[in-house]
């Protein structure tokens, strides 16, 4: 059939107003009630903030409550104990987070400052823990030229430790984040497990308490795969 | 250049001559084609001069010359509508030269936000790419050039505030995972979807988490990266070694960063090329493709591919320069020269050949339409026989002879992105930089300059050395 040229006019200007269209970007703001985005290539918010969550909350479910802190007074902290003792006047401890590492097959890329703000943040809500500011602990960082994963060795620890305390910032625990994850392959669908591990170390005891949330998620090339492999209920 | 203004001369005087004949022969019958054929060679004379004053551009800039560069790609920008977008990224170089790395930031922010916004189809302009050039095309940067755009912009923010540095190398990286990802679903590599890994981008990154004294998983990951992408590159084995199980520097030291954009940049120039097998065969299914709409439409004239020799397409150059490296000295004494991290001339070199297939199928088929048209408007004067023909030829012959290759391309980068990197005692420091040739011989110093280097904090050195001439911006400036 031939096609009038009104028609190819018309068929025209629709191209042309959907190209314009694809050039535009929206963006709305989410409401609380509304779910994060799933990551169709990598976690996203999705996957990192209920590991945050879970983690936290299940790692201070465990921790001793401020009346127990009395107990690391009576064992001999590292560095200055009479500035460990002004922490536990009020009864808390003080933590200092030292930071997160990815050892995940994934680049979390801006993810990592917001996981680990989040993760302070959720740490001092709590009664039983008083955070160190970040930019004390960088400056520690700096200043002792340590790595944080040089952190676990006793005579690191305590060098760390003095740091802070000559900065007036006793602390009683260190906070580790360790993003790990597995992947399955099955042709070209493949299933990743998250697994944010958090570890807190008493500075003077060098016991460590250890918690960990996981989340398994499958990456699929199209629908029909994702049917195939995961299941005819699974959700976008 | 002067080839471009050779082949100019000589289609000019080809085109009168058709001109000429095809009057002669009592062909053209019309006023308005008559008026057409008398005044392409006008138009073919206008449409070089954008080239001429880039070239006198590129020129000005490469021999220190910044506010006549200046003027000259303001002009070029605001005469003529599709360079205007290659202009404003020479200028953010330009910007960035004269010590006004804010200004070159906002200009590159603009750019990347336009590039980002332009849609996939450009709608009107790929109809008009058809009848005319790829030079109808919105410019559309290559994806070496979109990721170092966002690296140019980590580099500015780095010799000024430093406040966004992250987020632009954050972006770099992004795009870098967006090419590779499309590049990898669609399984067929197309035009401007070729992609080739950058070393810069990652290791912006990896120094910028390195100076964090915190994230050094993030920097170790990084120089990585870098190592598999430019493995030439032998500062990166210290890097992945002090990422991995050091430090960043030794207590009570800095550490300085010589970023230097050396050499004079890749540009692209207008060349014939043989139509290849290869592209031959891309043109053939894109014409069955029309073919099938047009058998749709009640079209029944088959489409056939012409017999052609060569066809216009874009080749890169890199004009003469003697600058090899970038030497540094401190105090009086020198610290070492800069290494080469990216090699810019060699990724537009791999883009254009991987490009070329399509870029002369584009112009094979767009011959098709061309002739396609011409006899239509041959059949509607009522031509036929010996003159129909004459008339196709002389018609389809001008018209495709007003061609040009698009050579469109940001041509202030430089010739290579190289770096080095020193620690020094925190304090104040002399620091000089100067343009070595090949065999490492000092053709010219700039003038010293004040750092204070801050205990365990980066310091950015920014030169731009386009030949014998060096500028310098470091973040302790401005």
């Amino acid at each position: 059939m031939k096609t009038e040229p009104v028609n190819r006019v018309i068929l025209f200007a629709i191209i042309c107003v959907a190209s314009v269209g694809c050039a535009s970007q929206y963006g709305h703001i989410l409401s609380s009630n509304e779910s994060d985005l799933v990551g169709s290539h990598t976690a996203g918010a999705a996957t990192w903030n209920p590991l945050v969550d879970e983690a936290v909350a299940k790692l201070l479910g465990r921790c001793p409550s401020p009346v127990q802190a009395v107990n690391f007074q009576d064992t001999k902290p590292l560095g200055d104990s009479s500035s460990v003792g002004s922490a536990l006047v009020d009864g808390t401890a003080t933590v200092c987070f030292v930071g997160i590492e990815n050892k995940s097959a994934e680049e979390i890329g801006d993810f990592k400052d917001q996981l680990y703000e989040r993760i302070d943040m959720q740490v001092n809500e709590t009664d039983a823990f008083r955070g160190i500011s970040r930019r004390m602990v960088d400056a520690a960082l700096m200043e002792t030229r340590l790595r944080p994963d040089s952190l676990f060795l006793p005579n690191n620890r305590a060098s760390f430790a003095a740091a802070l305390g000559r900065q007036g910032t006793p602390v009683d625990y260190l906070l580790y984040a360790t993003i790990t994850s597995g992947t399955t392959e099955r042709n070209k669908t493949s299933q990743r497990n998250y697994l944010l591990t958090l570890e807190l170390v008493n500075l003077s005891s060098g016991d460590s308490i250890k918690e960990s949330a996981e989340i398994r998620k499958g990456y699929s090339k199209n629908a029909a795969a994702k049917w195939w492999h995961f299941g005819l209920m699974q959700a976008w | 250049m002067e080839q471009t203004e050779r082949s100019t001369r000589w289609l000019c005087s080809k085109l009168m001559h058709v001109t000429a004949s095809a009057n002669a022969l009592g062909l053209v019958a019309s006023m308005e084609i008559r008026f057409l054929l008398l005044f392409a060679p006008v138009l073919l004379v206008g449409c070089s001069t954008p080239f001429k004053q880039l070239h006198s551009a590129r020129d000005l800039f490469a021999s220190g010359q910044l506010e006549a560069t200046r003027v000259a790609l303001e002009k070029v920008r605001d005469d003529h509508n599709r360079y205007s977008d290659p202009a404003e990224l020479d200028l953010a170089i330009v910007d960035l030269a004269s010590g006004n790395p804010e200004d070159a930031e906002r200009r590159l922010r603009r750019m990347r936000d336009k590039f980002d916004r332009q849609p996939r189809l450009q709608g009107a302009n790929e109809v008009a790419a058809m009848v005319t050039d790829d030079t109808a095309l919105s410019f559309r940067p290559s994806g070496y050039e979109q990721v170092l755009i966002r690296s140019m912009l980590a580099v500015c923010s780095l010799a000024h505030d430093q406040l966004d540095a992250e987020s632009y190398t954050l972006q770099a990286m992004a795009k870098q995972s967006e090419l590779a990802r499309l590049s990898k679903d669609r399984g067929l590599i197309q035009s401007n979807e070729i992609y080739q890994p950058i070393a810069f981008a990652p290791y912006l990154r990896g120094v910028l988490r390195e100076a964090t004294h915190r994230n050094y998983d993030d920097a170790a990951q990084s120089y990585r990266l870098v190592s598999e992408v430019e493995p030439q590159f032998s500062a990166i084995g210290a890097d992945i070694q002090r990422a991995s199980v050091g430090a960043h520097s030794e207590p009570d030291h800095g550490v300085i960063y010589v970023i230097a954009c050396t050499g004079r940049g890749p540009v692209l120039e207008e060349t014939e090329a043989p139509v290849t097998t290869a592209a031959m065969q891309i043109a053939s299914v894109m014409l069955q493709q029309i073919e099938a709409e047009r058998n749709q439409d009640g079209e029944k004239e088959t489409l056939s591919l012409p017999n052609l020799a060569s066809v216009k397409v874009p080749t890169v150059t890199s004009p003469q320069c003697h600058i090899a490296r970038v030497g540094v000295e401190v105090d009086g004494r020198p610290v070492g020269v800069t290494e080469t991290i990216t090699d810019i001339k060699q990724l537009a070199i791999s883009q254009l050949e991987a490009e070329m297939p399509w870029t002369i199928a584009r112009a094979v088929v767009r011959r098709v339409s061309k002739e396609l048209a011409v006899a239509k408007a041959g059949k509607s004067l009522g031509l036929d026989g010996i003159e129909g023909s004459l008339f196709r030829f002389a018609t389809s012959t001008l018209w495709s002879g007003m061609e040009h290759a698009d050579t469109r391309c940001w041509s202030l980068l430089p010739r290579e992105i190289q770096v080095l990197r020193f620690e020094l005692p925190a304090g104040k420091h002399s620091l000089r930089l100067s343009t070595l040739g090949w065999s490492e011989e000092i053709y010219r110093s700039s003038a010293p300059m004040e750092v204070e280097v801050i205990n365990g904090e980066n310091n950015y050195v920014i030169a731009i050395a386009p030949d014998e001439r060096i500028y310098t911006v470091h973040s302790g400036e401005s």
